[in-house]
């Protein structure tokens, strides 16, 4: 049986993203634009209980795990990546972009901690050199990052996308300064607005990724025409009021680590489960109060959270008001399944 | 070739044909209006699965999404109960059934009529013993005919003139042959008669063109073309086929942009932008830009 609570203590200001623990299902963090990152224990007490708060200068855009459940990454608006000691909640800073970092991502297999920001460069901290890190210049603003065991895919500012290899990418980091890496491939996004989010397939086959034109696209790493025809995209958060088709954007994506679907979450404040192969939807839950901006399974997949808190609208001159909430979903065994085809 | 005669359904195959229960919507078969209806009243809004009737789109609502299905959707007033079990025509109730057959008998008695107003054809059934258009028969006596006879005889004497020959002048000429109707010759050179476009007037184009004449009453008069699409004098045969094909392209032009336009009106972006996401944007309010580093 599935069962969905919310935490009881929540982020002041929408929440930016949402981690589970890479060695458990119930340690959760969450990033704010309150400037704090938040740390829950998910099971603890009915609601969850905050074990801790790290305050920043600036509101967090990212936040992520490291190498192990005590260790995590922060990113934001004071352009610095830092590192947070979970035990103790003492901050390093790694490096400096020049402009807001948005994202952050850390591989396990390559000990690299990879920062993108809107200054259009990637900075690689290779965490055995601690103190030193490598810039790689992007052709244009980052608005989201991903990794695969092997590819690092990075989201830009006009439609682009360039996909990395994760060796390459360690290595360059190895050497420090300004590196030079070329993009295993560069893409353009497939489809026809600005990209808002992307994940990688946990079988390192491929990614999704998703538009602020309620859109959602599969494509495949494999170069070859064959795997690059399977690529689709399709259409999903939308709504007809009054026979208008209002288009949300979709803020948030994510894999499922065992079964290899994914989470759609959108502005409309629904979260959908896809089967990428069988391009099938799984299930659709129930509306949440306010836009989805960040879902993130557990390593166990077990769990879902869900950050949900009103995103920016074109035309308002603030974030509306509404609901900030993490939400927390216990899977059933076969809930996030894909199903064989039918007929 | 002769134009086949279109050929309209009697009461009784309108009677049989299958139709829903829910929008009164009638059908050629059976397997399509179970289509319809899995389509139309049986799809579950939120996961867009067809179910076979409304209790079971009901049983899925609450097992699949938890929610509760009132009425059937698309359903016109009064028929969107869940109540009553449909599948097909299956479990129509059979007064819903009479009422719906006495609609179809209205109907078709009324389209009838408007079809024989509209094409003065007799009725079905009324060529043989209808009496629509039959004069009475006259039973007249010898000495009726002969007392008839005697008064003609007397007004053309007279100088009054026969009936049946007032009627034909006061019988209405079809349109189309009017030009015809009035002797050629009798207009002015350089004058036409009203009603007839100029360079069609058959005999006003010099011979030799080359081309087929066209009968001048089937061209419509030049205005009602856009202007460039009406050329003058001997062109005029020429580009009628394009004239032709330009006076039925607007409507087949204009269906695909209307429903573009419709479609790009319909759609409203929540955010859109090409270069600036989100949450630049959100960075710049002043109750974030304060904490910025600058």
């Amino acid at each position: 049986m599935s069962s969905q609570f919310e935490l009881a203590q929540n982020p002041t200001d929408p929440i930016s993203a949402v981690k589970f623990a890479p060695n458990s299902s119930s340690r959760l963090l969450v990033s704010s634009w309150d400037r704090n990152v938040y740390l829950y224990d998910t099971l603890a007490e009915p609601g969850g209980k905050l074990l801790q708060k790290f305050e920043h200068s600036a509101p967090v855009l990212d936040v992520c795990f490291g190498r192990d459940d005590n260790e995590a990454f922060s990113a934001g608006m004071d352009w610095e990546v830092r590192r947070i000691d979970l035990d103790s909640g003492a901050q390093t800073v790694l490096s400096t972009h020049s402009a807001g970092v948005r994202n952050v991502f850390y591989s396990a297999p390559h000990n690299l901690l990879v920062s993108s920001s809107w200054d259009s460069t990637l900075h690689l901290h290779d965490l055995s050199q601690p103190g030193e890190f490598s810039t790689v210049a992007l052709p244009a603003k980052a608005f989201s990052l991903t990794a695969s065991p092997t590819k690092l895919v990075v989201a830009m500012a006009n439609r682009s996308v360039n996909i990395y290899e994760m060796d390459m990418l360690a290595q360059a980091a190895q050497a420090g300064g300004h590196q030079d890496v070329k993009p295993w491939q560069q893409r353009e996004s497939s489809m026809k607005y600005m990209t808002r989010a992307v994940s990688c397939m946990p079988n390192d086959a491929g990614y999704a990724s998703s538009s602020i034109e309620g859109r959602v696209a599969v494509e495949w790493f494999d170069p070859s025409e064959e795997s690059q025809s399977r690529k689709y995209a399709f259409k999903c958060h939308r709504q007809t009021v009054e026979g208008q088709d209002v288009v949300y954007p979709v803020n948030a994506l994510a894999f499922h680590p065992v079964h290899g679907t994914f989470a759609s979450g959108g502005g409309d404040g629904v979260v959908a489960l896809w089967d990428a192969v069988h391009k099938r939807r799984i299930r659709q839950y129930q509306r949440f109060p306010a836009s989805v901006q960040t879902i993130d399974f557990s390593t166990d997949g077990k769990y879902v959270a869900v950050g949900v808190s009103p995103g920016f609208e074109d035309g308002s001159d603030d974030v509306p008001d509404g609901a900030i909430k993490v939400f927390i979903r216990e899977l059933s065994d076969t809930e996030a399944k894909g199903k064989a085809s039918k007929k | 070739m002769t134009k086949k005669r279109k050929r309209y359904p009697d009461l009784n195959q309108k009677l049989e044909r299958p139709w829903c229960f829910y929008c009164e919507r009638d059908f050629d078969d059976l397997k399509i209006l179970i289509s319809h209806q899995k389509a139309k009243h049986f799809k579950c809004e939120k996961c867009g699965r067809r179910l076979n009737t409304a209790g079971g789109l009901n049983v899925h609502m609450t097992q699949v999404h938890k929610e509760q299905l009132n009425q059937v959707e698309n359903a016109i007033a009064g028929r969107g109960g869940l109540d009553i079990e449909i599948f097909g025509m299956e479990g129509v109730p059979p007064e819903i059934i009479d009422q719906h057959n006495q609609q179809v008998t209205q109907q078709h008695f009324a389209d009838e009529r408007a079809r024989q107003q509209a094409t003065g054809n007799p009725t079905r059934g009324s060529g043989m013993n209808g009496t629509a258009n039959k004069r009475a028969k006259k039973n007249e006596t010898l000495e009726e005919i002969q007392e008839r006879a005697e008064k003609f005889r007397i007004d053309r004497a007279n100088g009054v003139l026969p009936p049946p020959a007032a009627e034909v002048k006061l019988e209405p000429t079809p349109p189309a042959a009017q030009p015809f109707a009035s002797p050629p010759g009798s207009f002015p050179p350089g004058q036409f008669p009203p009603g007839a476009a100029p360079p069609a007037q058959p005999g006003s184009i010099p011979g030799g063109s080359g081309l087929p004449q066209r009968p001048g009453f089937g061209a419509p008069p030049p205005g009602a073309f856009p202007p460039n699409g009406a050329p003058a004098g001997a062109d005029f045969n020429a580009s009628l086929d394009d004239l032709i094909a330009d006076a039925q392209k607007p409507p087949t032009a204009e269906t695909p942009a209307e429903k573009k336009s419709k479609k790009d009106k319909n759609i409203k972006l929540v955010f859109f932008d090409d270069i600036v996401s989100p949450e630049e944007k959100m960075a710049l309010l002043p109750r974030y830009a304060e904490f910025a580093r600058v």
